[in-house]
């Protein structure tokens, strides 16, 4: 019994402890369009990583599908970078959407608040609200994507870091139900919500 | 006496059970072996060449080792190790037909793809092409990929052939072609013997998640060159030269360096002459 609990004790020392490496990384600005500028593998690779908004959505996902689980585990994080793309094209053609930021700051409230209620829809309502805001996340960078210097290796690193963080939130999700029970995967969530409050509200 | 076993007129379960498992104990051991022959041959191009310029830079496989090659070399290595092991080969072959006949055929195969919008200054979008062919079929259930890898993998052997063509970095050395070919195939080969062999459920889902991206990144990057801002060569703007002022603009010394002490070219004479001023202390020759 005592070991049972010192294990758990463990679990949640290692999930806390990840969890404070998360919110202490630096320069976690909120994700933009950038107007000019070059770029290239690098710099679509830090892309999604450097900005709080971005990074918040694309780990939700993949810890949604976690909780969803069954098919959905998979089903959402191969979905997702699908439709992304439909917005990507839409932003590369410069075809005008309003409200991208708005979108992507509710996205990251919808997504936090779905793993904080433990909200369960069907799969089809799941893959449509992941896919609306995929199409925000994919305008912003494809926005961003005919002034980069290197557009292929932009492309390449920032599709390779959104599937990363992916699998990153599906490991947590994953890990944190085995080792503390599904309901500890509530808390990120609550968090991830609140985090996008902050964005929608500023 | 002893007794003879009798000859069996069909094999056995037991026997076609045991030759398959052989068979395929020699297909690893040969892909292994293949492997590892990779590896020696490239070590020893990276080495001839270090060796002989003392940098990489213009090493023969510099190209085909840039990730934008190696995505969708994976990703056609993991298809082929997730098919069923009879249908590889018509695979392979089929995707070696395309590759090989798009080196015969490139002139044709470039006015094809020239029409489309920045194919032209993008090596003919090869390497968008190559990786959504890939995602595409990577995608598909694993069942489901047989059909459409053989109807779409001579396009991406095409692609790929015409992507290692273009992509010479040593402007026509005889050995990059012979070289690059095969490692590309053994770099297939590769990625196919690793899902080959790691035949675990997360490998199915996990390769289908690698396809998404494939997708992804074909469609992103395919549409960033097509949509490119500058499509075109735009001369420097132009610039209103300064008045005349009447002191022959153009011929005055620029640099002062060339003004220095010694015996210099006499320069033009300020009073229009024609006969040129010589430095301050020097004096006119007869």
């Amino acid at each position: 019994m005592r070991d049972r609990n010192k294990e758990r004790l463990l679990a949640a020392g290692r999930v806390a402890a990840a969890a404070a490496f998360v919110a202490l990384m630096p320069g976690l600005a909120q994700a933009h369009i950038v107007q000019g500028g070059s770029g290239g593998f690098l710099q679509g690779f830090e892309h999604p990583l450097s900005g709080a908004d971005h990074l918040l959505a694309m780990f939700s996902v993949g810890l949604w599908g976690a909780q969803l689980g069954g098919r959905n585990v998979w089903a959402l994080p191969i979905t997702f970078p699908l439709i992304m793309v439909l917005g990507g094209i839409l932003g590369i053609a410069g075809v005008p959407l309003p409200a991208i930021e708005t979108g992507i700051a509710l996205s990251i409230v919808v997504l936090g608040a779905a793993i904080a209620f433990v909200w369960r829809p069907p799969e089809w309502l799941a893959l449509t609200v992941i896919g609306l805001f995929a199409i925000c996340h994919g305008y912003a960078h494809g926005a961003e994507l005919p002034v980069a210097a290197d557009p292929a290796d932009f492309a390449i690193g920032f599709v390779i870091a959104t599937g990363l963080i992916h699998l990153a939130g599906i490991g947590v999700g994953l890990g944190v139900s085995r080792a503390l029970g599904d309901r500890m995967i509530r808390i990120p969530g609550g968090l991830i919500a609140v985090g996008g409050l902050y964005f929608l509200v500023t | 006496m002893a007794e003879q076993r009798p000859r069996l007129a069909h094999p056995q379960p037991g026997n076609s059970k045991q030759q398959t498992s052989r068979l395929a104990r020699f297909g690893l051991g040969l892909a292994v072996a293949a492997v590892f022959t990779g590896v020696v041959v490239v070590a020893l191009s990276a080495g001839w060449t270090w060796f002989a310029q003392g940098t990489l830079d213009h090493w023969l496989l510099s190209t085909t080792f840039t990730i934008e090659r190696l995505l969708p070399l994976v990703g056609a290595g993991f298809l082929l190790g997730q098919l069923p092991a009879r249908f590889r080969l018509p695979v392979l072959l089929i995707l070696g037909f395309g590759l090989v006949s798009a080196l015969i055929t490139r002139d044709t195969l470039m006015l094809l793809l020239a029409p489309l919008p920045g194919a032209a200054t993008h090596f003919f979008l090869v390497g968008p092409i190559a990786c959504l062919i890939v995602g595409l079929l990577l995608v598909l259930p694993a069942q489901m990929r047989f059909w459409p890898a053989m109807i779409l993998m001579p396009s991406f052997g095409s692609a790929l052939g015409l992507a290692i063509y273009f992509s010479d970095p040593s402007l026509h050395d005889r050995f990059y072609l012979p070289l690059a070919l095969p490692v590309a195939l053994w770099l297939i080969l590769i990625a196919a013997l690793v899902t080959g062999l790691v035949t675990a459920a997360w490998t199915r889902i996990g390769v289908r998640v690698y396809g998404s991206w494939l997708v992804a990144i074909g469609m992103l990057y395919g549409g960033a060159y097509m949509a490119s801002k500058q499509t075109q060569l735009v001369p420097p703007p132009f610039v209103e030269p300064p008045p005349a002022s009447g002191d022959y603009p153009g011929f005055q010394p620029l640099l002062k360096s060339l003004d220095r002490h010694g015996p210099q070219r006499p320069v033009l004479g300020t009073d229009h002459s024609g006969i040129g001023d010589l430095p301050p202390g020097e004096e006119r020759g007869t």
